[in-house]
């Protein structure tokens, strides 16, 4: 079984976003000047020391949650094991991202993230578009410079 | 635990007192730790001139005891904690 049968299986548990999600704000702190914030639509981290931000929107989160607790021991067993293809590839590394930020660990989460914001979201967004019709906005990343899609 | 109000609140009050001293920012973030009342506040300018301005209102080279500060030119960063912050909401 690869990465990808296992995820398409979760796939047809008929995964929906609810429409409201109605959190409050609520900071946990990650290392000593970067900070993470729920709110109402995202998840951002905010790098205090020079105002950098990346924020996810929250279906990202609700998708790769959903998908750890149900399918993720076995996912991450399959990727130790074997190759995987881009698409398995980004799947592993999103899921281990979340799996870290239910933890709370800066140091690993970190690192997990900019690999994420390295191989860009486009292609999963695209494959998760084409196939099952899901829509994820890309993650964005904002300095004084710029505003990147990522 | 302060909800979504209290924090939004304490960003655009602060981001109001910096724009009463016509100073601009790019990003105003507050957080605390639970059980922690004041805070820390972190502050990043466009501007070398507004991150100088937002030092000389602190009156940061006059502090004796600058705990609290963390002041970061490369990045024209800011960040406020303990009497430090007290010190921003007396002289803003």
């Amino acid at each position: 079984m690869k990465v990808l049968d296992i995820f398409e299986e979760f796939m047809t548990l008929n995964y929906d976003v609810p429409g409201e999600w109605g959190k409050t704000i609520r900071d946990v702190s990650l290392k000593e000047y970067t900070i993470a914030r729920y709110d109402d639509d995202s998840y951002t981290i905010h790098f205090l020391l020079n105002g950098v931000s990346i924020k996810i929107d929250w279906r990202w989160l609700d998708l790769f949650s959903s998908l750890n607790v149900i399918s993720g021991s076995r996912i991450i067993s399959l990727a130790n094991e074997g190759e995987l293809d881009e698409i398995e590839e980004f799947i592993n590394l999103f899921l281990q991202f979340q799996i870290q930020l239910d933890r709370r660990n800066g140091d690993n989460m970190l690192n997990l993230l900019s690999d994420i914001c390295r191989v860009k979201t486009d292609k999963f967004r695209d494959f998760l578009q084409d196939r099952y019709k899901k829509v994820l906005k890309p993650i964005i990343f904002k300095s004084i410079e710029k505003v990147v899609e990522i | 635990m302060r909800g979504r109000g209290s924090i939004i609140d304490m960003q655009e009050n602060v981001i109001d007192k910096l724009q009463s001293n016509e100073i601009y920012p790019f990003s105003v973030i507050f957080s605390y730790e639970a059980g922690d009342n004041n805070g820390i506040l972190a502050i990043t300018l466009y501007t070398e001139l507004d991150y100088e301005r937002l030092l000389d209102l602190l009156e940061y080279e006059s502090q004796c005891d600058k705990t609290g500060f963390v002041v970061l030119k490369d990045t024209n960063t800011v960040i406020l904690s303990d009497m430090a912050l007290i010190n921003f909401y007396v002289k803003l």
